[in-house]
């Protein structure tokens, strides 16, 4: 069941580390404003996805027509609150893989955030990419307390 | 005065007094006016229309006193001498005629006075000719006392109302008539009090006297003659008006046609605004008419403003909007009087063009960027002004690592669209009062402002190369470039303005040649090494023209007989400061600089001219360098050599490295197959460094093999170098190509060599490189041996 203005969707996953300074509560109060801006921006942009942040990396999904996620991507290139942008995925897509709502956002409890710090470091940037698009997708799927497809995806 | 009194209540017909003074107003109306359109009139009409209103003048004052005469009633029979009433009608008209034609365009009060009194005298002569004319059947007494104060006081009110009449104040002018009518009034009425007329019936009225019965009808038809006249003069009155009131209304369909504001002002106020300037100030139709200038422009003194200079100002709208104007004054007669124009020119379209023009000037049409011209400028004002705020600031010099490429494969459509995202990048790694500017291509400048050190312009470089490195997604493709950056830091690295942008620039030269997405501060070192570089290839420059170089030559001897049978040619420059500088020093930099050109031909040439005098067996070989090898005609210039030496082609062996054939192989190997063509041998030299790629020696058939030194320097007691050594004379012979072993030292390594079947022996163990005379004397002495 594919709408038909679906065939100009976009998706563009990166990952990101976090350059906010401060402690774990002035962090989360600096992610939560941003999260904020970037819902109503996505919003009006019509650009979908979500966004993980493991209190060390960010992982965010974008998915929008080219132009809408393009401009959303230039927006974040020009933010100094992360640094060693990588892309992990980009490209079109035949439908959304985070739902057709608004950017959600998603905190992993503390087994997945590990892993997911893990796979910035030790993992080649390839696996880490699908591992984290499978793992945030079945997150947004299944809700937040999934923990054990986690696992699954990270050993496959 | 109480005759006087009497004489008008008493002795003259109320009726007819009052039609005397209706026939003078209506009289001198017509005069007046007639006058006035002759003023307005021009050549014929105006004499015509002038003589009109003077000879109507003269009669009004004529038929005045005529009517006047009849009302009077003596009591007794009464007629008029013809004569003398005529008479006194010519008077009348010369009088005035005259009065009027003086009184033209005389401005001094004393002459103006004189007049009213030749004025003053002419009515009176009308008047007392006019009495002499009428008779009566008695006796006619005067009161002398009364004449004599009547005719001058008369004669007085004239001149004062002459001088009057010709005044530039209005109210005074207004008093003229009256004056006028007041001296007519006392000359008649206390002319005619001061008469007694005595009825004497033994005097009889002479026969050609013309009773007043007659001459009525006479006094009459002037009158309505002048009657006609005062309505033909309120027509032409009313035509003129309606004439200036077109004349206006036209003006004014002129005026608010004009583009330009204007407004006519009494003084400083408003009387009248064209459309144009309604439109400007915001204000409606009419509401401009009263309003004093100084609401308008503030501060705008029009009185004091020369007359056509333009000048600025602000004009207040209606709603308080200010918009920039440029006033030009200047004094017109309009509709007969002076007044002042204001032309008021809109400056807004003018101002935002200039404006744009200086955006276009200063700015990158592409990323809205300050450009090159606007950056120097910024950093020429930071840096004068450095003297006052003392605070440090950087300029930061980036290019694009991959622009080239980008631009290149994917278009430059493509390429425009990564340097404005670039733009926004870059703004977003800066602080609030940094300025970034595009210098042209890929190139962007930085100003830091306030930099407390060196950390902060190594944050601020490590914070574009971080933005920079970040993909760009462009229409779908992802697109990575990354950024060096080099910067220099005032005032430690320099506070002139195009110092510490050549310095940036140099760190910027250094950063890139470190590698990609690296950050350098400038530092003395390579503003040195570049000075000296710069110096050197301006001195070999020099060298080449004026030929401070020199060969020297290395003999290379026959392993088995020991008789030299070549040499090869070797540059020395003599440099007038430095004495001898080594190759190595500036063989590279020729190449760089493509001076490799000229020098290598020099050096052919000689090589080959020097070698055509020495023993035909002794061969000389020559280096070639792979820029040499970029030139098509190389095989041209090597044969043009050879015919100007005088030298035989089997005597010249070119030498050239692996890198000659590393590049565009084709090309090479047809212009060597081309040299071996003409008779020339090739040399592979330094052969064992390098790739080694044996397929060279299969894809060319060389003569010569040159074993490299490096491999000499260990025999014969490290076995794997003579092994090496071995194996490669084995394979050259194999391959029916003489082998040559370089950098030959030692009697041991002379003796290793042959043994091993090599063919020719180069080094010091034979000789050092010797100039030409030396080398010579070396011939020729192990010629004799």
């Amino acid at each position: 069941m594919t709408p038909p203005d679906d065939t100009d969707l976009f998706r563009l996953v990166y990952r990101s580390r976090s350059t906010i300074a401060g402690d774990a509560e002035a962090v989360q109060q600096t992610i939560d404003a941003a999260v904020a801006t970037s819902q109503r921006r996505n919003v009006q942009a019509g650009v979908t996805g979500t966004l993980m942040f493991t209190g060390l990396f960010f992982v965010q999904a974008l998915e929008g027509s080219p132009a809408a996620v393009e401009a959303i991507f230039d927006r974040i290139c020009c933010d100094l609150r992360h640094t060693s942008l990588e892309v992990i995925e980009c490209g079109p897509v035949l439908e959304p893989g985070f739902g057709n709502g608004a950017m959600t956002y998603l905190v992993p409890d503390a087994v997945a955030g590990a892993l997911l710090d893990r796979m910035g470091v030790e993992v080649e940037l390839a696996d880490a990419a699908a591992a984290a698009m499978r793992l945030m997708a079945a997150l947004v799927r299944t809700g937040p307390r999934a923990i054990e497809p986690v696992q699954n995806v990270v050993a496959e | 005065m109480r005759s006087v009194y009497t004489c008008l209540t008493q002795a003259h017909d109320h009726g007819l007094i009052l039609l005397a003074a209706g026939v003078c107003i209506v009289g001198v109306y017509g005069s007046f006016s007639v006058a006035t359109h002759a003023a307005r009139s021009e050549g014929r009409a105006a004499a015509v229309w002038a003589c009109a209103s003077i000879i109507a003048s003269g009669c009004t004052a004529w038929a005045t006193h005529m009517i006047g005469l009849l009302a009077f009633q003596p009591g007794m029979p009464a007629a008029f001498d013809p004569y003398l009433t005529t008479l006194s009608l010519m008077v009348a008209i010369a009088g005035i005629g005259i009065s009027v034609a003086l009184a033209i365009g005389q401005r001094s009060r004393a002459y103006r006075f004189l007049i009213g009194i030749l004025l003053g005298a002419s009515v009176a002569a009308l008047h007392y000719l006019g009495e002499a004319s009428y008779v009566v059947a008695g006796t006619v007494a005067w009161d002398p006392h009364l004449l004599a104060l009547s005719i001058p006081t008369s004669l007085l009110v004239f001149g004062t109302a002459m001088v009057v009449t010709g005044e530039r104040r209005r109210d005074l002018r207004r008093a003229g008539a009256p004056l006028l009518i007041a001296a007519i009034a006392i000359l008649h009425f206390c002319g005619m009090a001061a008469m007694t007329l005595t009825f004497d019936p033994a005097r009889l009225l002479p026969p050609e006297a013309v009773p007043p019965e007659l001459m009525a009808p006479v006094v009459a038809g002037v009158s309505l003659g002048l009657l006609a006249l005062a309505l033909v003069g309120l027509r032409l009155t009313l035509n003129f008006r309606a004439q200036v009131r077109r004349d206006q209304e036209r003006l004014r369909e002129l005026a608010s046609l004009a583009v330009e504001g204007l407004a006519v002002c009494d003084g400083m106020v408003i009387t009248t605004a064209n459309r144009s300037l309604e439109r400007l100030s915001g204000l409606g139709a009419g509401a401009l008419n009263g309003r004093h200038l100084s609401e308008l422009f503030p501060g705008l003194d029009v009185t004091t403003m020369p007359e056509r200079e333009e000048r600025e100002a602000e004009l207040i709208g209606a709603d308080g909007q200010r918009v920039p104007v440029r006033v030009l004054r200047s004094d017109v007669r309009l509709g007969g009087k002076p007044q002042t124009v204001l032309a008021v020119r809109d400056q807004r379209e003018r101002l935002q063009t200039e404006s744009r023009m200086r955006l276009l000037a200063f700015s990158d049409a592409l990323t809205n960027l300050p450009n090159r011209t606007r950056f120097h400028e910024l950093v020429a004002q930071h840096a004068a002004s450095y003297h006052e705020h003392g605070r440090a600031f950087a300029i930061l010099m980036l290019d694009l690592d991959r622009f080239k490429l980008v631009n290149d494969t994917l278009g430059h459509g493509l390429g425009d669209t990564l340097l404005r995202k670039t733009a926004e990048r870059l703004k977003s790694a800066l602080g609030a009062h940094d300025i970034v500017a595009r210098l042209g291509g890929d190139e962007f400048a930085v100003l830091q402002v306030d930099v407390a050190g060196s950390e902060a312009t190594h944050a601020l470089a490590t914070r574009i190369i971080d933005l920079m490195g970040r993909p760009f997604l462009i229409d779908g493709m992802l697109v990575n470039v990354g950024a060096s950056v080099g910067a220099a830091l005032a005032p430690m690295d320099g506070i002139d303005p195009d110092q510490l942008l050549r310095n940036a620039d140099l760190a910027l030269y250094k950063a890139k040649a470190d590698g990609k997405g690296t950050f350098r501060r400038f530092e003395p070192a390579l503003d040195a090494r570049m000075q000296a570089r710069r110096g050197l290839e301006a001195d070999l420059r020099r060298a080449i023209a004026v030929q401070e170089f020199e060969l020297y030559y290395q003999p290379l001897v026959d392993a088995r007989t020991g008789r030299i049978n070549a040499a090869e040619a070797l540059v020395r420059w003599h440099h007038p400061d430095r004495g001898l500088v080594s190759p190595a020093d500036f063989i590279p930099l020729a190449e760089e600089t493509g001076l490799i050109g000229p020098l290598g031909q020099w050096v052919l040439r000689t090589a080959c001219a020097q070698a055509a005098r020495w023993p035909t067996h002794i061969r000389v070989a020559v280096n070639l360098s792979p820029a040499q090898f970029r030139d098509v005609r190389l095989a041209d210039t090597v044969k043009a050599a050879l015919s100007a030496g005088g030298l035989s082609a089997d005597r010249l062996e070119l030498e050239i490295t692996e890198g000659v054939l590393l590049s565009d192989e084709e090309r090479t190997l047809a212009t060597l197959t081309r040299l071996r063509a003409a008779g020339v041998s090739i040399s592979m030299d330094d052969f064992g460094t390098g790739y080694s790629s044996l397929s060279y020696l299969r894809r060319f058939p060389f003569d010569k093999i040159k074993v490299d030194q490096s491999f000499v320097r260990q025999l014969p007691s490290d076995p794997e170098s003579a092994a090496i050594v071995r194996a490669i004379i084995t394979m050259g012979t194999c391959l029916g190509m003489s082998i040559t072993v370089e950098g030959v030292e030692t009697a041991e390594q002379f003796a290793f060599t042959t043994a091993e079947g090599c063919d020719q022996v180069q080094g010091y163990h034979v000789s050092r490189p010797l100039p030409l005379g030396e080398f010579l004397s070396f011939v020729d002495a192990r010629e004799a041996a």
